[in-house]
């Protein structure tokens, strides 16, 4: 039987690749390693069996130095997030075998629109599980201040979002002071779901009391945005005690953090806008209360003044005409006993007069002059002949005067 | 004769009513009007200066929340 030496293996195979990968072809693989040199990239590319971790395939992958200038121009900012671990790619490779380096793949071309659709759907699918539990809207529930003022901010020190966003808050033209903490957490890469997890922990474990966590960090390309497209992080966020407000540097679409937050913002300065006109809103309101304070105030002013006027007014036109009242009655009374006193007096008057008439009537000398005369004996009057005495004159006295008789029989 | 005025607004308002009421009803004799009337003025007097005192703390709010 023959020996080859390895060498001569090598080339053999070298052959027999070349021969029928003379032509590049496209692939589909996942990213499990990506390693940076002297302006190689050197992958290391997956297939996981469906529904598991478990790897069927694993192959290396190169990207040289001048194709990767040619493919950073093409894609720009994309081209660094799709060449991101864990990230699902279609690129079209050249079949290579090295008699000394073995086997490999060298990337000649990338697909991005693949990785995109494939981050998409991965995201799609975690939406789906969100919605099935219905925590999707979890965090929206909770009531966000009226006036937000002390503020939990889950960021990176360096990010320039954080930076934008302090000086954005710092600097507003009210005047208004809002009090901050930053708890650090990356904002990019593998990292961000266990740091901010960790951070959104150490918020609501701590003795402070904030009114709302603001989770931000500066513009990034699509992919960048891709660790906040996260289950773990979502569900954390849909649970977190505080309203959470997202500012996380998107264009279009929101992430699955931007989804499940309380409010969700473009930018780290569209967060402090909004934080900041939340105060204005509330302190104009102020304003309006008290405006409406002094209003109300004038009002129940006027018109107890005016209800204390008319009082005054009443109490002394109705005491007056009290008195009135009073006055009319005695000079009524007055008239009346002086009405019945005149007529009394009158009265006895004629009664009187009456009686004098009568009286006048009597007197001897009327009587006489209708013709009687009166018998005296010794001066006194004689009633009856028993009295008379026979020897003695009787006088009779005439209305003309005096005759004395002398009885016969 | 007439009482010290140390009451609320609201009883002051509801006294001078009732002397009111009873004027006009002719409820109160002459012997008492005077009295009556002294002491409706009283309590008027009292009520707008009880008014105006609370104006000027109520400004005095407004003024001291503005500067």
């Amino acid at each position: 039987m023959e020996t080859f030496s390895l060498f001569q293996l090598n080339e053999y195979i070298r052959r027999v690749i070349a021969l029928n990968f003379d032509d590049t072809i496209w692939i589909n693989a996942e990213i499990s390693q990506v390693n940076y040199s002297r302006g190689n990239y050197y992958l290391e590319l997956i297939e996981k069996e469906e529904g598991s971790d478990k790897i069927k395939a694993k192959a290396s992958a190169n990207l040289w130095y001048k194709k990767s200038l040619f493919l950073r121009k093409k894609f720009k900012d994309i081209f660094d997030s799709i060449l991101d671990t864990g990230n699902e790619i279609r690129v079209k490779v050249k079949v290579e075998f090295n008699e000394r380096y073995g086997f490999s793949l060298i990337i000649e071309d990338l697909d991005a629109s693949y990785t995109l659709g494939k981050a998409e759907l991965v995201k799609q699918q975690i939406l789906n599980k969100l919605t099935a539990e219905n925590v999707l809207h979890l965090n929206g529930q909770l009531e966000l201040p009226i006036s937000i003022q002390k503020i939990a901010i889950v960021s990176s020190e360096t990010a320039a979002g954080y930076k934008d966003f302090m000086s954005h808050l710092d600097t507003n033209s009210f005047g208004y002071k809002y009090e901050t903490e930053l708890f650090q957490s990356s904002m990019q890469g593998q990292a961000v779901e266990k740091e901010l997890i960790a951070a959104l922990d150490e918020i609501e474990n701590g003795i402070k009391n904030y009114d709302c966590i603001v989770i931000i960090r500066g513009g990034g390309a699509k992919l960048d945005l891709a660790a906040f497209d996260n289950y773990a992080i979502a569900k954390r966020i849909a649970f977190a005690k505080l309203p959470v407000i997202t500012g996380i540097g998107h264009d279009i679409d929101s992430s699955i953090a931007d989804i499940v937050s309380h409010t969700d913002l473009k930018t780290p300065t569209a967060v402090a806008d909004f934080i900041i006109e939340r105060s204005l809103t509330f302190e104009s309101r102020l304003l309006d209360y008290g405006l409406k304070i002094q209003i109300a105030f004038k009002e129940i002013m006027a018109s107890n003044n005016s209800y204390l006027d008319l009082m005054q007014e009443q109490v002394k036109s109705s005491s007056r005409s009290l008195v009135q009242q009073n006055h009319q009655f005695f000079n009524e009374a007055l008239i009346k006993i002086e009405n019945f006193t005149s007529n009394k007096i009158s009265r006895s008057i004629a009664l009187l007069d009456s009686y004098a008439k009568q009286i006048e009537l009597l007197s001897p000398e009327n009587v006489m002059k209708r013709g009687f005369s009166i018998a005296r004996q010794n001066g006194k009057a004689i009633r009856s002949k028993k009295d008379l005495d026979a020897a003695a004159f009787i006088e009779t006295e005439f209305i003309d005067g005096i005759i004395k008789s002398k009885i016969q029989k | 004769m007439t009482k010290k005025v140390d009451i609320s607004y609201q009883d002051a308002i509801t006294e001078l009513e009732q002397i009111l009421n009873d004027i006009q009803g002719n409820q109160i004799s002459v012997d008492t009007l005077t009295d009556s009337v002294a002491r409706a003025s009283e309590l008027i007097k009292y009520c707008k200066e009880k008014l105006k005192s609370t104006e000027t703390q109520i400004k005095g709010i407004f003024e001291d929340e503005a500067n």
